[in-house]
């Protein structure tokens, strides 16, 4: 991909050419990753331990492999904690692979003395003092110049800084640590070491003296402007077993369900009985989805792959269930004919073994691009380039619209399960489909057809990805929204602005949240000099998009006119904050701020 | 979508056009340079899998033990290589010392190279000497067998002038030995081969073998370093949930779920329940419930999440706690993939108190950056080449990404939040859609005011100087900060103990990248700056020292991290120096050979 990149120093001539295959080249990267291949896996972490030296003498040697610390897995975010209360840092470490989460407890550091401390700041330098730096020096009883020395002694003293968000997607531990070795010619520690503790404050830059404490304490409170470090209690020190996190029963042997967050419209898919009639299953009209009036299960096989009835399942407990949930059950045989005129030898054949093993439905053939718009569907549910094997299930609902996708074998009590998913929509039905609870904050409400139409052309299943044109005219009531707004803007070019007005509340109706309606609605309103209600749509506006430049702008011009220069000069202060004092918004407003004043 | 096509536009109507012939040739041109490099990472495929057969062979006793038995995969013009002395690891010592806490020493030794003469009148049986030879140096290097699988890194592959079919190999290997109740012992060794492509077969000529370190621990291997202590901790049917590997993740959940591929996901440590023990907070892919574990002075914690209305599906890759208003209490900000969210403490319940639609957010960092005592929030934001949503254009210096965004804290009243996009205003639009991965505040001049480092994929991060009223001027170029790369993570700290504080940029360093970008046939025709700017881009991770005048000097130590992410500094062993910790690895895949960039 490096090699394809278009550069600085190439010609035109050249980076066309090479564009294209570098997309390309994103492209078969991604597949390659959704198909599970690796791209600079298996890498050992890495820890990096300082020699403490100085100058030349100064070291970073990759000890890792001798502490424990060299995970093959591909670790992400690492934080320091005191995860054992012994004072010294332990590490928290996300992952991409299993285990994702690991908590590594530091036994190499234990016994050595050191002492955490943690800020609080007032006024401007904040109550959590971010950017507040430490300096820590051991000094010597004996030596009293010790104690007047400079706040920072080379190779002695150290600094750490309180910084939130450091690393990749990582917080840190508040508590600043500092550890004081005992030296390698001394057998046994020195009783009464004492450690010096100064703070620069941050924003006021102050640096404040705490004097110096005794080594041995664990944990002390720094209070800005006090000058005396008080101790804290800390917990004892727990000793933690090593373990690693609890094992989960994935079950991805018996098969698995994707419960879709929202039933989705799906194209059609023609097959063939026996009797040589071809059917249209589910599909996109012009009046929405076309559903069965019951809920369907779709069974896609390949009746001419060896034990292939046996990689079904449990048809007949499936059968069962969906008859006692009043649903259908269809068989789709991927398998062609050896020769299409023996029709319908082969779809007979897996027919007579589907009956063996106690399926009771329809038995149906794939014709026409079946086969692959099923594997498109499937691929699409799952995120990846190409559907697995053989069998694949679609649960639809009765209106026709795909509920969940399921591969793999059916086992007993699975279909019972399933049906719950037809019968629930909204937020129950999310709440079922990712089954280990928890709240959204926006909560996917429909399945992205635009992928799967992309999927579907790629293909060139043309008459599949016509059918989902249709879906998205006859769903998705933002449409309407949108038209009205549409409509509106062209009376309020023509200024008809009555007419603009009733368009977008309208829109508004369709959609409360329809930032563009809001803007419209209020810009209408105020060119109508009607100012109190423009104000209250600005404010609509702009509650919904707060960082809007434009709405500010003109909800301060609004404000102006209405005479609420108060309201004017809180707009003006955060449009000063957010684009500065030079941007032409800005200007404008302030301006027009300053004339009205001087009016009054 | 948007950038990708203006984009296009943009290059393809370049006044430059040229006529379709000179656009065919330079494809034409272009179709052979990539042959040529696809060549030779065949060749270092074949030259790992050698390498990594013998090595096998030595810690398992299989079947490249003997002479007789290594024999077939020297050519018969092999030959042995000399050194001086090369037995002799002791003699060779370049630095020694001794680092660990009190009864946990861990001893270094790093070896000086030596320079080596090929003995033209050996034969292949003195260079398969040479393989025998490695393994005793290994062997007394580590004071006995490797008790792990040896660990194989092909770095170079360069084709040796004068001679078709022969290519020079550069390799890193890595033998461990933890024999119970002793220190576990690691050595890195260099391995320089010679090979020959012999009809199908590939061929050694030379096999040139070095120790370069050699690092070791006292005492019982499996007590001296690090345990995972993660299942003693979180337990229960919550904590298992963490366990499943992302792709596992995927087979289990509905794509509209939002588990994702790559699985970036960070991690906080906050006291949020004021109990002085600071817990745990662990964003989660879509579909799994971000989840919290208040931590107990018995070392147990519980997760509680859902009671305190954290509990989010959404994807969430990162999570900062931290006072927003004032009142002592910890608010939350929350990047998503596609909004970044702020959430205000109302008793022992987060509630949203404002959102912004931003794109994809990675690192958040937190600080005062207008000197009103409110802390603030900048966000990075990725434009996500890994799911279509904008391709960086060039590779090594893409501007072309989502904006970060800098939230200014405009709050009046306690709980009662308010924050306005300041990005504009603050002068940290410059450059702020560098598809970019991680920011930290830092005083680094000691000035008085936050300054912020950005680390960018593709391309240049950057340092924004506070001038103290929140205005940001962006000066990585001047002041020796830019580290073009493949920039992940980024952290101050005052790594060398001169109270100058220092940065650590966590890159990735490919070994594929590096040997294709090392090629001379590798986009032969930009001219040697860009080229040069390539390399760097596989090079590893940066140390950037701090400097009296407030310039940054590279340092090469610490930049063998491989595809680092969030590289941390931390106090490892005790010694009061702050040591670094650099999880890495991109993905770890099922099946198939690995993909080069």
């Amino acid at each position: 991909m490096v090699s394809q990149t278009p550069g600085h120093s190439l010609q035109a001539a050249e980076n066309q050419a090479t564009y294209q295959t570098y997309l390309d080249g994103w492209a078969d990267l991604n597949q390659r990753l959704r198909r599970g291949e690796p791209w600079s896996g298996n890498e050992r972490n890495v820890a990096f331990l300082n020699s403490g030296g100085r100058g030349e003498d100064l070291d970073f040697v990759d000890v890792s492999a001798v502490l424990g610390l060299d995970d093959a897995g591909d670790g992400r975010s690492a934080a320091r904690i005191d995860i054992d209360f012994d004072g010294d840092d332990d590490i928290v470490l996300t992952a991409r692979s299993e285990p994702r989460v690991r908590i590594l407890c530091n036994r190499l550091a234990d016994g050595v003395p050191g002492l955490s401390v943690r800020l609080e700041g007032t006024g401007k330098s904040g109550t959590e003092a971010i950017g507040g730096v430490v300096y820590a020096t051991e000094v010597q009883d004996e030596d009293p110049e010790d104690a007047v020395a400079a706040e920072f002694i080379p190779g002695r003293t150290q600094r750490r800084t309180r910084s939130v968000g450091s690393g990749y997607l990582a917080q840190s531990s508040a508590w600043l640590r500092f550890a004081f070795p005992i030296a390698a010619e001394e057998s046994t520690p020195r009783r009464g070491r004492r450690v010096r503790l100064a703070v620069r404050w941050p924003r006021t830059g102050q640096m404040e003296e705490f004097g110096t404490v005794r080594l041995g304490k664990k944990r002390f409170l720094l209070k800005q402007g006090t000058g005396v470090a008080r101790e804290v209690n800390a917990p004892d020190k727990v000793r933690l077993d090593g373990a690693g996190l609890p094992d989960f029963d994935l079950e991805a042997s018996a098969g698995r369900r994707l419960a879709l967050p929202a039933p989705s419209s799906i194209p059609s898919l023609a097959a063939r009985g026996a009797s040589g009639r071809a059917a249209q299953l589910f599909g996109i009209t012009p009046d929405g989805p076309r559903g069965a009036g019951q809920p369907v299960i779709v069974l896609a096989w390949d009746s001419s792959e060896p034990d292939a009835i046996v990689g079904l399942g449990a048809v007949a407990a499936l059968s069962k269930e969906a008859k006692d949930a009043g649903a259908l059950v269809v068989s789709i045989d991927l398998a062609r004919e050896a020769d299409p005129a023996d029709f319908p030898a082969q779809l007979n054949k897996g027919a007579a073994l589907l009956a063996s093993a106690g399926f009771e439905g329809d038995e149906l053939s794939a014709i026409a691009s079946t086969a692959s718009t099923l594997a498109e569907l499937v691929a699409w549910r799952l995120d990846t380039s190409e559907a697995p094997p053989l069998p694949w299930s679609l649960i639809v609902g009765a209106d026709g619209r795909l509920d969940a996708v399921r591969t793999g074998p059916w086992n007993e009590g699975d279909a019972a399960k399933d049906f719950v998913f037809c019968k629930t929509l909204g937020n129950a039905r999310l709440l079922l489909a990712s089954p280990f609870g928890g709240r959204w904050v926006d909560p996917p409400l429909e399945a992205n057809l635009g992928k799967l139409q992309a999927r579907l052309q790629k293909r060139g299943l043309v008459d599949a990805v016509r059918e989902l044109d249709l879906a998205r005219l006859t769903t998705a009531p933002a449409t309407s929204a949108e038209v009205q707004v549409r409509l509106g803007q062209t009376y309020l070019n023509s200024e008809d602005y009555p007419k603009a007005l009733r368009c977008f509340d309208t829109a508004l109706e369709a959609d409360p949240k329809s930032i563009i309606a809001h803007r419209a609605r209020a810009y209408t309103l105020q060119v109508m000099k009607r100012f109190p209600e423009s104000l209250e749509a600005w404010a609509h506006a702009i509650e919904l998009e707060p960082s809007d430049v434009n709405s500010r702008v003109n909800r301060a011009f609004a404000a102006i006119d209405a005479g609420d220069l108060e309201l004017a000069q809180a707009d003006l202060d955060i449009l000063v904050a957010a684009t500065g004092a030079n941007s032409q918004g800005t200007q404008a407003v302030a301006r027009a701020l300053t004339s009205a004043r001087e009016k009054k | 979508m948007m950038t990708l096509a203006c984009l296009a536009v943009g290059l393809l109507t370049s006044p430059q056009q040229a006529p379709a012939a000179a656009v065919q040739e330079v494809a034409e041109t272009r179709a052979t340079e990539l042959a040529e490099l696809g060549r030779r990472e065949e060749i270092a495929s074949r030259v790992g899998a050698i390498v990594g057969a013998i090595e096998e062979s030595f810690v398992s006793g299989g079947e490249l033990v003997s002479a007789e038995q290594l024999m077939p995969l020297f050519a018969e013009d092999a030959r042995g290589v000399l050194r001086d002395e090369d037995q002799r690891l002791g003699d060779r010592t370049a630095s020694s010392y001794l680092v660990g806490g009190p009864g946990h020493p861990v001893s270094v030794e790093r070896f000086t190279s030596m320079a080596k003469t090929v003995d033209e009148a050996t034969g292949p049986e003195d260079a398969v000497d040479d393989v025998q030879r490695a393994r005793e140096s290994v062997t007394r290097a580590l004071g006995g067998v490797p008790s792990r699988a040896t660990e194989v890194r092909v770095k170079e592959v360069t084709p040796v002038a004068g001679m078709p079919g022969s290519y020079d190999a550069r390799l890193l290997l890595r033998h461990v030995r933890s024999p119970e109740k002793l220190g576990a012992i690691s050595v890195s060794s260099t391995l320089r081969l010679r090979v020959i492509e012999e009809g199908e077969a590939l061929k050694l000529l030379q096999y040139d073998f070095q120790v370069d370190l050699r690092v070791q621990t006292a005492g019982p291997a499996t007590t001296d370093g690090f345990v995972d202590v993660a299942g003693t901790v979180l337990k229960g049917p919550r904590a298992a949930l963490l366990r499943p590997s992302i792709p596992n993740l995927r087979d289990l959940l509905d794509s509209g779920l939002g588990v994702g591929v790559l699985g970036h996901h960070g991690v906080a440590v906050s006291d949020l329940d004021g109990n002085g023990i600071e817990d745990i907070y662990l964003p989660q892919p879509g579909g799994i419930p971000n989840q919290l574990w208040l931590r107990q002075p018995d070392g147990t914690a519980a997760e509680v999440a859902g009671v305190m209305g954290l509990d989010f599906v959404d994807a969430t890759t990162s999570a900062v706690f931290v006072d927003l208003d004032g009142d002592g209490d910890r608010d939350a900000c929350m990047g998503f993939d596609g909004s970044l969210r702020v959430f205000r403490r109302e008793g022992n319940v987060y509630v949203q108190a404002a959102s912004f639609e931003r794109g994809s957010i990675t690192g958040l960092a937190a600080a005062d950056v207008n000197g009103d005592g409110l802390v603030d929030i900048y966000a990075c934001a990725y434009a996500n080449p890994y799911n279509g949503t904008a391709f960086p254009v060039p590779y090594h210096d893409a501007a072309n990404g989502q904006e970060n965004t800098l939230l200014l804290n405009l709050t009046k009243e306690a709980d009662e939040l308010a924050f306005v996009d300041a990005t504009q205003g603050s002068g940290l639009n410059v450059g702020a859609a560098r598809f970019s991965f991680a920011a930290t505040f830092e005083d680094y001049d000691s000035d008085g005011d936050m300054d912020l480092y950005v680390a960018n994929d593709f391309g240049r991060n950057g340092l924004y100087l506070n001038s103290g009223s929140g205005q940001f001027t962006e000066r990585a170029g001047d002041l020796g900060a830019m580290d073009i790369g493949a920039g992940m993570a980024a952290s101050f700290a005052d790594l060398d103990g001169d109270g100058q504080v220092d940065l650590y940029v966590a890159n990735m360093a490919s070994s594929a990248g590096r040997r294709i970008t090392g090629q001379e046939v590798f986009q032969a025709r930009v001219d040697d700056e860009e080229r040069a700017l390539f390399r760097r881009h596989a090079k590893g991770n940066t140390l950037l020292l701090g400097t009296k005048g407030g310039k940054f000097t590279e340092s090469p130590l610490a930049s063998d991290g491989r595809w680092a992410w969030g590289a941390i500094p931390l106090d490892l062993d005790g010694n009061g120096a702050l040591d670094l910790y650099v999880p890495n690895g991109f993905v770890t895949g099922s099946k198939g050979k690995a993909p080069d960039l």
